[in-house]
């Protein structure tokens, strides 16, 4: 269990993004490359609860 | 054709609501949770059109035109990691509700400690807040009904929204609001995706509307955003309000209660990050994009709405009105039921009929609200909206502690409670530094520092904890 509790704050951590701040932007297509970076990170999060679901809360 | 697409929206929310009577018995459990019944794809759509508010529609589009992409970061974070509170907190509230019965957030925390006062005391902050929110949900409906129908007064406009919300609310009870809610989620969804791809087309794709943004304003396009307003601390304080205030608000807590099994949660909290991760993106985009377009934009509010109107057909701008109107109503109808429920069951006894008649007293209190004219930002109203969330989220950590703290007490819970909402009002009336973090995390933090001190100072003093 402590395992997960760890990766969810793993997580957390990385939603903050504080190491990318006031950098320089351009554009990755039509988004800043932060934009995609938080795009990814939630659909991280899906993937994370699915992990969760299977592994953890069954066993609940 | 605006009026066949808002008449015809008002039709059928209220046909659904009829069809959810002839589904539901007159027993406190079905009427107020739907006898706990609720599937993976009910459970979903009520809990995201229910968080989702006018606010996400409109205000985002417009917070973005003023301070750039940041919006989008701010708000999709936290309110997708806020999904696994349906694990933490959800599982929990469910599992507690069916083994004793809990039709409220009050029972529940009121229950593990035999307090009545908690009870009451948990009640009483949750409709505090949510009462003037609901009422302002009636201004905002009467605002987009008249920017729809010029010729139709806002007052007029409220007190038909609101009708028809009351409508079917007391005819189908938490039914009629699930169900309402999964046809108003699809059509949020399907405006929204509507919306963009037709400006998106007419501005002559994605990266060129982005690009010709991006040339006149790139700041927006960065961290913090052009007016600095995105800091690291107001990142982390909203990704912590989402997570600890939504399921606070009582419209979520007590779906928790309907789901029909923990599957049904474990869908939505799997889902929950899915739909967020596009849909937050869509308004924010087109707020953004309006500064490459040299549209005159006088009030950042109706950006998204003069986006719409320059480049979709009319069908479009239709149907992102009736989205809007979708995004407002799907949360007013389940305020209306949740505060109708804890006022009832709370206060007053299980009792149907009861709670009938406070609905229909709700609805009534914000109608008047709406045709006296009432300054939503002024009073002590003003007040309470102003400070919502950082009220709610104050009741976090009495509820993660009567969940999980086998050493909780009653009196760290009213500690955790009265202390929270004391910096909360005392930051309004005083405001005192907050070291860049927003107010409400302040609150939080002292919540859960009163709750620690309260219940071990309790348990030496001889106060049971847990029963």
């Amino acid at each position: 269990m402590k395992k997960w509790w760890l990766a969810a704050v793993v997580l957390a951590l990385l939603s903050i993004g504080f190491w990318g701040w006031e950098a320089e932007r351009s554009l990755l297509w039509f988004l800043p490359g932060w934009v995609w970076y938080v795009l990814a990170l939630t659909l991280a999060y899906a993937v994370f609860f699915a992990l969760v679901v299977v592994r953890v809360w069954r066993d609940t | 054709m605006i009026w066949t697409a808002v008449v015809g929206y008002f039709a059928a929310l209220l046909l659904i609501g009829l069809y959810a009577r002839r589904r539901t018995t007159r027993s406190p459990e079905d009427y107020f949770l739907a006898n706990r019944d609720f599937g993976p794809l009910v459970l979903f759509f009520t809990l995201a059109a229910t968080n989702f508010s006018a606010f996400t529609f409109l205000g985002f589009a417009g917070k973005a035109y003023t301070d750039g992409l940041g919006q989008y970061g701010v708000m999709a974070l936290g309110t997708s990691f806020m999904a696994l509170m349906f694990f933490i907190l959800g599982s929990k509230i469910w599992q507690q509700g069916k083994k004793y019965g809990y039709l409220t957030p009050g029972e529940l925390v009121g229950g593990r400690y035999r307090s009545r006062g908690l009870q009451v005391l948990t009640t009483g902050v949750m409709s505090l807040f949510t009462i003037p929110y609901l009422a302002v949900q009636a201004i905002g409906a009467g605002y987009i009904i008249h920017l729809l129908f010029p010729s139709v007064g806002a007052e007029a406009g409220a007190v038909v929204t609101m009708a028809v919300i009351a409508g079917y609310v007391l005819t189908g009870g938490m039914r009629a609001s699930g169900w309402t809610d999964v046809f108003q989620g699809v059509i949020m969804v399907a405006a929204m995706v509507a919306a963009i791809a037709f400006i998106g087309h007419a501005l002559g794709g994605w990266s060129t509307a982005t690009r010709a943004a991006f040339d006149v304003q790139p700041a927006l396009f960065s961290l913090p955003g052009p007016h600095g307003y995105f800091t690291v601390k107001i990142w982390l304080s909203f990704f912590l309000l989402w997570v600890f205030c939504d399921p606070m608000f009582p419209q979520i807590f007590s779906r928790f209660y309907t789901a029909k099994s923990p599957r049904s949660l474990q869908w939505s909290m799997v889902l929950y990050p899915l739909l967020i991760s596009f849909f937050f993106l869509l308004p924010v985009l087109i707020g953004v994009w309006a500064h490459g377009t040299g549209l005159e934009v006088a009030n950042p509010d109706h950006v998204l709405l003069l986006m719409v109107e320059s480049f979709t057909p009319a069908p479009v701008f239709a149907l992102l009105m009736v989205g809007a109107l979708a995004a407002l109503m799907s949360t007013a109808d389940s305020q209306l039921l949740t505060l109708s429920t804890m006022l009832t069951c709370d206060l007053a006894g299980k009792n149907v009929r009861y709670s009938q008649a406070v609905t229909v007293l709700l609805a009534l209190f914000a109608v008047v609200f709406v045709l006296v004219g009432y300054d939503p930002q002024a009073g002590i109203m003003g007040t309470l909206v102003d400070i919502t969330f950082s009220g709610l989220v104050v009741l976090a950590p009495a509820v993660i502690a009567t969940l999980y703290w086998r050493r909780a007490t009653k009196w760290g819970c009213i500690a955790s409670i009265l202390g929270g909402e004391a910096v909360v009002f005392l930051h309004h009336l005083l405001s005192f530094p907050t070291y860049g973090f927003l107010p409400a995390i302040i609150a939080l933090g002292t919540a859960a520092l009163l709750l620690v001190a309260g219940s071990l100072a309790s348990s030496f003093t001889g106060a049971s904890p847990a029963s």
